[in-house]
């Protein structure tokens, strides 16, 4: 993780949102962080998200470019964001805002970049808004921008 | 797929993917990380019913990520591959489901323009309870 500016994406909660300055599911992140990793889709993952899916379409997975299913490109996590059990929190997808912009293909390297945008509460809950970007590193094309809402309940029992 | 056709993209035509049967294997697939990794499945509420229910869930539940999915291969099969290029997604997930349950995904029109088709989008469970909800926009002159 890397760390970075604390003032990005002051409004992205709505008017009854009130930011918090840390998680206390993930207390290390800061707003501004960022993690990056770059992966390859071998043709056995897309596959398994692709029975995943019950999705068998040929675009995925006959030809000399299959594609990359976008599911998979819409779902890629950081771990470093992620709760651990042993954090006492358990997350669960709220809200994702996803911008195709360029098809990535089996095979390829993709630079998977995520930032820390904002921790709020509503009602009660917390929230973690973080902002990714895949890029595609062999041709140098953008693939997708991903806003993703993640919120979290306490444990009673680990 | 089907499609209550007048022509495919009028306002207030109602398209509908598969129904998808939610099982313990898809929802591994989905959310466990790569078959090969040495930590499959990562253990997180959609693997493991123990830490489920310490959430206050009845039992492990299905990705909500993979919902997403079926929204998205409902728009890969009316756009084709220009939807990598010009299609956007604003969902939420409205409640958690669970395996065994059987899931399908909508979308209606609601905007036509040469160019720009605009369609709220859902995931219904069986007993037709909203468990995803959004907006998709197919979009060939967005910046």
């Amino acid at each position: 993780v890397r760390k970075g500016n604390p003032n990005i994406g002051a409004d992205v909660g709505g008017d009854d949102a009130v930011h918090l300055s840390f998680l206390p599911c993930l207390p290390q992140i800061k707003i501004g962080d960022h993690a990056d990793f770059t992966t390859v889709v071998t043709p056995e993952l897309n596959e398994q998200f692709l029975f995943a899916q019950h999705d068998y379409h040929e675009r995925y997975w006959l030809g000399e470019r299959p594609l990359v299913h976008p599911g998979l490109l819409a779902s890629m996590s950081s771990l470093e964001f992620r709760v651990k059990p042993t954090s006492g929190w358990s997350g669960l997808a709220a809200r994702d805002v996803v911008r195709f912009l360029g098809p990535a293909y089996v095979g390829e390297k993709l630079l998977v970049t995520w930032t820390a945008v904002d921790f709020i509460e509503k009602r009660g809950r917390p929230y973690f808004i973080k902002k990714s970007n895949i890029t595609s590193r062999d041709r140098g094309s953008p693939v997708l921008e991903r806003l993703a809402y993640t919120t979290y309940n306490p444990l009673t029992r680990r | 797929m089907s499609i209550a056709r007048k022509s495919t993209f009028d306002v207030g035509v109602m398209i509908h993917g598969e129904a998808k049967e939610i099982s313990i294997s898809r929802t591994r697939a989905a959310a466990g990380g790569p078959f090969d990794s040495p930590e499959w499945p990562i253990r997180d509420l959609h693997t493991d019913d123990g830490l489920a229910q310490a959430s206050g869930l009845r039992a492990q539940i299905g990705a909500g990520t993979a919902l997403h999915g079926y929204v998205l291969q409902v728009m890969m099969e009316l756009f084709g591959e220009e939807w990598l290029l010009y299609g956007s997604t604003d969902i939420r997930y409205l409640r958690s489901f669970y395996v065994g349950e059987t899931v399908r995904a909508y979308a209606r029109v609601t905007v036509s323009e040469p160019g720009r088709i605009g369609m709220d989008v859902w995931v219904e469970n069986d007993k037709g309870e909203k468990i995803l909800a959004g907006a998709s926009v197919f979009d060939r002159d967005r910046d």
